[in-house]
C-alpha cells in the first residue's frame, strides 16, 4: 500500500499533498476534544499494525484498519494516518516523505467516504446489522485504497486498468481479512462503546468544538 | 605514598565501572578474544577467565596483554568463557559449534598449508562472513524494537502537544 519515493510524478505528489493539507487541517478542525486520546491511539495502532505481518495462503497481509478508524473518526483520520505515515516513513522506511501527502490521501480519503456512505445506518441499536455494517466498511476502505494506489500509479504513467486489476486481485485477501475483523470489532463496539464512533457523540460537542 | 596507590587503585577501580564488553573469534581449533570496558579500556593483565564445558569448569587460563587470551582445543565443543573483572563486572562469551565453523559432527582436520583456488576462497570467506550477516541482521532487528517504542512515544507526545495546545484555546476562551 505504501508507494515508495521517486515513482510518482511532480503533478501526482503536489496534488496529493495539497489534498492531504486540507484533509488534515479540517480533521484537526473538527476533531472533538474528548476524541483526542482515542485518534492518537488509533494513529499508534495502525503505526504498529504494518509491521504485524499475518500468512495468508501464498501472500500475507497486515492489518490497515482504515475503514474502522474512517467510522470512529470522520475526517480526523487525515492526522491520525499522516502522523502515522510519516513516522513510519522515517523509522522503517515504508513509503517516503515526499509521497506521505499522496500516501495519506490514498489511505484515508476511503475512510472518509466510508464514514460519509455508512454513518447514518451505525447505531447504538444497530446490533443485528452491525457486524455486516462494519465488514462492508472495512472491505470497502482497502478496495478504493487498492484503486486510489492504482490510480496514482496510473496518473505517473502506467497502465491504470492493468494496474488496477492486478492491485486489486493481490488485496482480495486483505479485504477479506480486513472486513472480517472490521465486522467483528464494529458489532462489539457499538454495543459496549458506542461513542466510539465520532457522529454518535452527543451534537452540542461538535458545535462546541467548531466555535472555538 | 600509602594516599598515591589508593588514589590509584580507586582510579582503576573507576575506570572499570563501566559494561564488560567481551570480543572473541575460532581461528582453526584456536579461540582468541579480548576482554575490556565499554570506554575503551582492556581488562589488567591476569585477570582470571575460567573455560566451562556444559558448565563444569575445566580450567582457568588468564589476560595477557591488553585483554587478550587465547585457548586451544583439541576438539571442537560449544564451550563458555566466563570472566570477572571484579565489582561485579563479569561477562560470558559462549562460542557454539558454528564459530569453528562446522555445522554437524564432522571433525576439524588439521593438514599441511593448502593452496586455494577462487572458488574454494570464495566458499571458505562465505562461511566465516555467514555469522557475521546473522550478527547484523539480529542487530538491525533490535534497533527496530526501539523504533517501534519511539514511534509510539512520539504519536502520543504530538497528540498530548495538541491536547495542551487546545486546552490554552479553552483558558483564553473563558
Amino acid at each position: 500500500m505504501h508507494i515508495v519515493d521517486g515513482v510518482l510524478n511532480p503533478e501526482v505528489l503536489a496534488t496529493g499533498g495539497l489534498l492531504t493539507l486540507g484533509g488534515v487541517a479540517l480533521g484537526l478542525k473538527q476533531l472533538p476534544t474528548d476524541k483526542l486520546p482515542q485518534t492518537a491511539l488509533l494513529s499508534a495502532v495502525f503505526f504498529v499494525a504494518s509491521l504485524i505481518h499475518i500468512p495468508f495462503g501464498v501472500t500475507s497481509v497486515h492489518f490497515i484498519g482504515n475503514g474502522l478508524m474512517g467510522l470512529a473518526l470522520g475526517w480526523s483520520v487525515f492526522p491520525a494516518l499522516c502522523i502515522a505515515l510519516f513516522l513510519q516513513a522515517l523509522f522503517f522506511g515504508f513509503g517516503g516523505v515526499l509521497v506521505l501527502g499522496i500516501n495519506t490521501l490514498n489511505v484515508a480519503l476511503p475512510a472518509v467516504v466510508v464514514f460519509y456512505l455508512l454513518r447514518t445506518f451505525l447505531k447504538p441499536d444497530a446490533a443485528k446489522y452491525s457486524f455486516g455494517l462494519g465488514a462492508l466498511a472495512g472491505g470497502l476502505a482497502i478496495a478504493l485504497s487498492a484503486s486510489m494506489v492504482a490510480l496514482s500509479l496510473a496518473l505517473s504513467g502506467e497502465a491504470f486498468v492493468e494496474g488496477a486489476k492486478l492491485s486489486l486481485i493481490s488485496h482480495v485477501p486483505l479485504i477479506l481479512v480486513e472486513g472480517l475483523l472490521t465486522g467483528s470489532a464494529v458489532h462489539l463496539l457499538i454495543k459496549v462503546k458506542p461513542d466510539f464512533f465520532i457522529h454518535t457523540l452527543p451534537s452540542n460537542q461538535h458545535v462546541k468544538v467548531q466555535a472555538t | 605514598m600509602r594516599v598515591i596507590v589508593a588514589l590509584l587503585l580507586l582510579s582503576g577501580a573507576m575506570a572499570h565501572a563501566h559494561k564488560v564488553v567481551t570480543f572473541y573469534y575460532v581461528s582453526g581449533s584456536t579461540i582468541e578474544g579480548q576482554v575490556g570496558f565499554s570506554n575503551g579500556d582492556t581488562a589488567p593483565v591476569g585477570t582470571a577467565i575460567d573455560v566451562l564445558d556444559k558448565g563444569e569448569k575445566i580450567t582457568t587460563i588468564q589476560t595477557g596483554a591488553d585483554g587478550l587470551f587465547s585457548y586451544s582445543v583439541d576438539t571442537p565443543k560449544p564451550l563458555t568463557f566466563y570472566a570477572d573483572t571484579g565489582a561485579g563486572h563479569v561477562a560470558q562469551i559462549k562460542v557454539t559449534l558454528a564459530d569453528f565453523g562446522l555445522t554437524g559432527s564432522e571433525s576439524l582436520k588439521r593438514s599441511e598449508p593448502i593452496l586455494m583456488d577462487a572458488a574454494q576462497l570464495e566458499k571458505a570467506l562465505i562461511k566465516h562472513i555467514v555469522p557475521l550477516r546473522k550478527d547484523i541482521k539480529a542487530l538491525s532487528e533490535k534497533r527496530r524494537l526501539m523504533d517501534i517504542v519511539g514511534g509510539l512515544g512520539f504519536i502520543l507526545g504530538l497528540f498530548g502537544c495538541f491536547a495542551w495546545y487546545r486546552s490554552r484555546q479553552g483558558s483564553y476562551a473563558r
